[in-house]
């Protein structure tokens, strides 16, 4: 005789499965449903594991919203990113898409422009609306005070913070408790393969490395060493030490904005950013698309450089300054 | 002219319920169950030259005989199925239109019954099964509103109309 069972008595592990499956509105119908139904909503992972927000203006406003997860690619549209922004997420949440692609509890704010001013109330709209429990920031150039404000007024603990050499001190700025993840290891050019490789077995979160663009073998070399650690994922922020015409490239389209002031030093930095389960790598200035991207196989080799505009376009034979930061992303959000 | 064939019969493995029913099931067809077939590796079952009479039945405290006899039933249909790459399943996009015409019938059956197979499959860790029955579950949840919801599944409705109301503006932003 089979006992008789009803789906509140399933174990959680069980219910968070079955509700996995169910598209949002689905998911939302069963919230309303019952409490233990909602509660196993509620802890589930059903919700994002992280958000990235890159917000700028370089390309006219747009948000990018990367699924880190899946990687499904990047998401962009055009308009004022206060306003179309939740437009788009509805539109995505009511085809049941979105929580398909993320699973979110960080929110991870990129800001990636010069001139760039986040709107807060939309942070703090994302921020409740998702019930974030942490925040990561990637600030590419400057920290700007809006974000520090929205920071500290959320008091919610900070996940990572990862900036360019060009920024002032995130843990100085913030002035909030700061936990040994944001400790960032500034190390001198030349460290050995073994070095690095040590270092990032010791589950640092992140890791400042100098390493020289103009000779990918290099890179090639730390992607591979990063792969055979435990990282999860990598972030590379890469500051371009000559990038004048890099950035004549940019100002060809943005003529007249004064961010694209050459002498301004905080401009050219760029990310590239790496995950253990992508196949392609996209190098982005967090605002301008490069259109370069380094396909990579499983065997950690970087095949090519696509979409016609490969490194030498625009760096020339210049020699270029990355400075690779690993990062652990999300510990104890890693379902790996 | 005849010649002899030796045949040789499948290694069995006998399995106990909680209801203290056994049953006689291939090595082959219980392999699916990753929680049985630790138990045999780790108990060196393979190895032993023992007769199914004189084996030592397995338990499975969490597993009733009616569940058990339904569980080997999906295992026997489902021996020919490829070896599951868990990590190329957790890619794979969550669908649930994709389970087989002859699960669907099979788990075409009254929920406690369901969801006894779901326990089983958790506790025997069948994941082939768990994913059918769970989709199952899943399609009977799409489309359809709180109440038939509640209704379906004999959720009593606990909530007050102010929580509620709660929910239902929590959620407002993305049902615009």
């Amino acid at each position: 005789q089979t006992p008789h069972l009803t789906l509140e008595a399933l174990p959680k592990e069980n219910v968070y499965r079955i509700l996995s499956l169910l598209d949002l509105p689905d998911r939302k119908r069963i919230r309303e449903c019952c409490k233990t139904l909602r509660d196993a909503v509620q802890q589930s992972d059903l919700t994002v594991t992280q958000i990235i927000l890159t917000f700028s203006q370089v390309d006219g406003n747009f948000v990018n919203v990367k699924n880190y997860n899946d990687f499904l690619g990047i998401m962009e549209f055009e308009g004022n990113y206060a306003e179309s922004f939740p437009n788009w997420l509805k539109s995505e949440m009511k085809q049941g898409l979105f929580f398909r692609r993320l699973k979110c509890d960080i929110l991870d704010i990129h800001t990636g422009g010069i001139s760039t001013e986040v709107d807060e109330s939309m942070l703090e709209q994302v921020t409740e609306q998702f019930h974030f429990a942490e925040l990561a920031f990637l600030f590419f150039s400057r920290i700007q005070p809006n974000i520090i404000n929205f920071a500290r007024r959320s008091k919610k603990p900070i996940h990572s913070i990862i900036t360019s050499e060009f920024s002032p001190d995130p843990i100085e700025i913030f002035g909030l408790p700061c936990s040994q993840d944001l400790s960032v290891h500034d190390m001198e050019p030349g460290f050995s393969d073994e070095q690095i490789l040590e270092l990032a077995k010791q589950e640092r979160r992140m890791l400042r490395l100098p390493v020289n663009l103009s000779n990918p073998a290099t890179l090639q070399r730390l992607i591979e060493i990063v792969h055979s650690t435990s990282l999860s994922r990598v972030y590379i922020v890469v500051a371009i030490e000559y990038y004048h015409r890099f950035l004549k490239s940019i100002a060809l389209r943005e003529e007249g904005n004064q961010f694209l002031d050459v002498s301004d030093p905080s401009a050219p930095v760029l990310c590239f950013e790496i995950d253990s389960n992508d196949t392609t790598y996209f190098l982005d200035t967090g605002s301008v698309f490069l259109g370069v991207r380094w396909n990579w196989n499983n065997t950690g080799r970087i095949l090519q450089i696509v979409e016609g505009k490969g490194r030498d376009e625009y760096f020339g034979s210049r020699p270029v300054l990355i400075s690779l930061s690993l990062s652990r992303v999300c510990p104890g959000h890693d379902r790996s | 002219f005849l010649f002899p064939i030796k045949m040789t019969s499948p290694r069995m493995i006998k399995l106990t319920s909680n209801d203290d029913k056994t049953f006689e099931v291939e090595r082959d067809v219980i392999k699916q169950s990753v929680t049985v077939n630790t138990l045999i590796t780790d108990l060196n079952m393979d190895d032993e030259d023992v007769s199914v009479e004189n084996q030592m039945a397995i338990p499975l405290p969490n597993v009733d005989a009616a569940t058990l006899e339904m569980v080997i039933t999906w295992c026997k249909q489902h021996r020919e199925d490829p070896p599951r790459n868990e990590e190329e399943e957790e890619k794979k996009e969550k669908r649930t239109d994709d389970i087989p015409e002859w699960d669907k019938t099979f788990l075409d059956v009254e929920q406690s019954v369901l969801f006894a197979l779901i326990l089983a499959a958790n506790y025997m860790d069948i994941k082939g099964l768990l994913d059918n029955c769970c989709k199952t579950v899943a399609n009977m949840i799409k489309g359809k509103t709180p109440d038939e919801i509640r209704k379906h599944f004999n959720i009593k409705n606990d909530f007050t109309p102010e929580e509620e109301e709660q929910i239902r503006k929590e959620n407002a932003w993305c049902e615009d």
